[in-house]
């Protein structure tokens, strides 16, 4: 009854490992020593790490945007042992897939995740949360009700769709209207980097965000502005 | 008609070696003579309300911080079993968790055991519950939506969101998160 842990994948700060936990498909994040940092101070950041991440996703939940559900949080171990959605395709992916049948119906999809992602990312700023690393590898597509169409057009019954962002592992609980700028204007970067042949696809989902609520749309609108004319970090000079 | 009573059993984390089984009983006779066996510990189990329970996953995740925190010596509460019905509230306060998924009236009531190995009890202390054996599958039968939406502070959800995710993710957090 030894956990068979899989790695997944390894980053800067963390691994991921998938296994079968209580019963359930299982990602578990580890954030590993950091030797070059006092152990005391390594312990005490690494906790508070894994805190910030698990509060901003269980703060998600209650603003009504689904994230991975939480089944143990282990400071000891360093981990967060949270749902793994094994059925699930990046947004990344799935508009990288796109190019290879560009029909109009398809393209109406993109314009309805668009819509969803704007959406979503303002539900995250009315409630405070800054994701910090909006990407579209970090948001994906689930299945509402589990169906047996073909992996290629199963993406596209957009009405048994739905949005899970992930990877909190930046994010922050802040009222700020800078930070919120700051969180769009990454995310514009990340989609000009990424979807390049999608030029507009930013501008798509920033009007769904202008569009979702009126509260306070106009001071952010033109902080992501300001952001955006001198880059994601204030300048210092002077 | 043959009913099936199987009890419902989860693996909890693998470094503990720790099985739990649950069983639920309805119209239980003897239900004061079984709190006071728990209150003075001559029972090894955790008797839980069935009422706040929407799952039994929700029961596996607070057995596993259960069992976890009593292998690492960071236990909130005096006892493993204790320590289960704590970690199924949101609150802190230790008593108001125990009265809260504890039983005290109640004629409905799940049995959990914490099995490693070679210790199992489960079916001396079965045997002294005068009442009716039902099937996991028909819990839901027993669960007010009512209290579980209070206790867990789900009046105002926004609704796609998932029950029993949201629950399990509030357990798991209520150490650093005030919810």
């Amino acid at each position: 009854m030894s956990a068979e842990l899989k790695i997944l994948k390894q980053g800067a700060e963390a691994k991921l490992y998938i296994c079968n936990y209580l019963g359930k498909p299982t990602l578990i994040k580890e954030r590993f020593k950091k030797n070059y940092r006092h152990p005391d101070l390594d312990t005490s950041i690494t906790k508070e790490r894994i805190k910030n991440e698990a509060r901003s996703i269980v703060r998600c939940k209650t603003a009504g945007v689904k994230t991975p559900a939480l089944y143990l949080v282990d400071f000891e171990r360093r981990r967060i042992y949270m749902e793994h959605f094994e059925h699930s395709i990046t947004v990344k992916d799935f508009i990288i897939n796109l190019k290879s049948t560009t029909n109009q119906g398809d393209m109406n999809t993109l314009d309805v995740y668009a819509d969803l992602i704007g959406g979503t990312v303002r539900k995250m700023h009315e409630n405070n949360i800054i994701h910090g690393d909006l990407t579209t590898s970090n948001m994906l597509l689930i299945e509402k009700d589990p169906s047996n169409i073909a992996e290629n057009t199963k993406w596209l019954n957009h009405s048994n769709i739905e949005l899970v962002i992930i990877d909190f592992g930046l994010s922050f609980i802040d009222t700020s209207v800078e930070d919120k700028g700051v969180d769009l204007y990454v995310l514009e970067r990340a989609l000009i980097s990424t979807h390049n042949d999608y030029p507009n696809l930013f501008s798509r989902i920033f009007e769904a965000y202008k569009s979702y609520s009126k509260k306070n749309i106009k001071e952010i609108i033109s902080k992501y502005e300001d952001v955006r004319a001198r880059g994601r970090k204030r300048t210092m000079v002077g | 008609m043959v009913t099936n009573t199987e009890p419902y059993t989860c693996n909890l984390d693998p470094d503990t070696k720790t099985r739990l089984e649950v069983y639920l009983y309805k119209d239980v006779k003897n239900v004061e003579n079984i709190r006071q066996n728990i209150i003075n510990g001559s029972w090894k189990c955790s008797v839980i309300k069935p009422s706040l329970i929407v799952n039994m996953f929700q029961v596996a995740v607070a057995a596993n911080r259960a069992v976890l925190a009593e292998k690492s010596q960071t236990m909130i509460t005096k006892t493993v079993y204790s320590e289960l019905l704590y970690n199924l509230s949101l609150t802190k306060n230790i008593s108001q968790s125990l009265s809260k998924f504890g039983i005290e009236k109640d004629d409905s009531i799940l049995v959990c055991f914490l099995i490693d190995g070679n210790n199992d009890v489960s079916q001396e202390i079965l045997k002294e519950i005068d009442g009716e054996q039902c099937p996991i599958s028909s819990l839901n039968s027993f669960t007010n939506m009512k209290d579980v939406k209070s206790t867990y502070k789900l009046n105002n959800l926004k609704s796609e969101v998932c029950l029993l995710d949201i629950i399990v993710s509030k357990m798991v957090t209520k150490s650093f998160v005030n919810h």
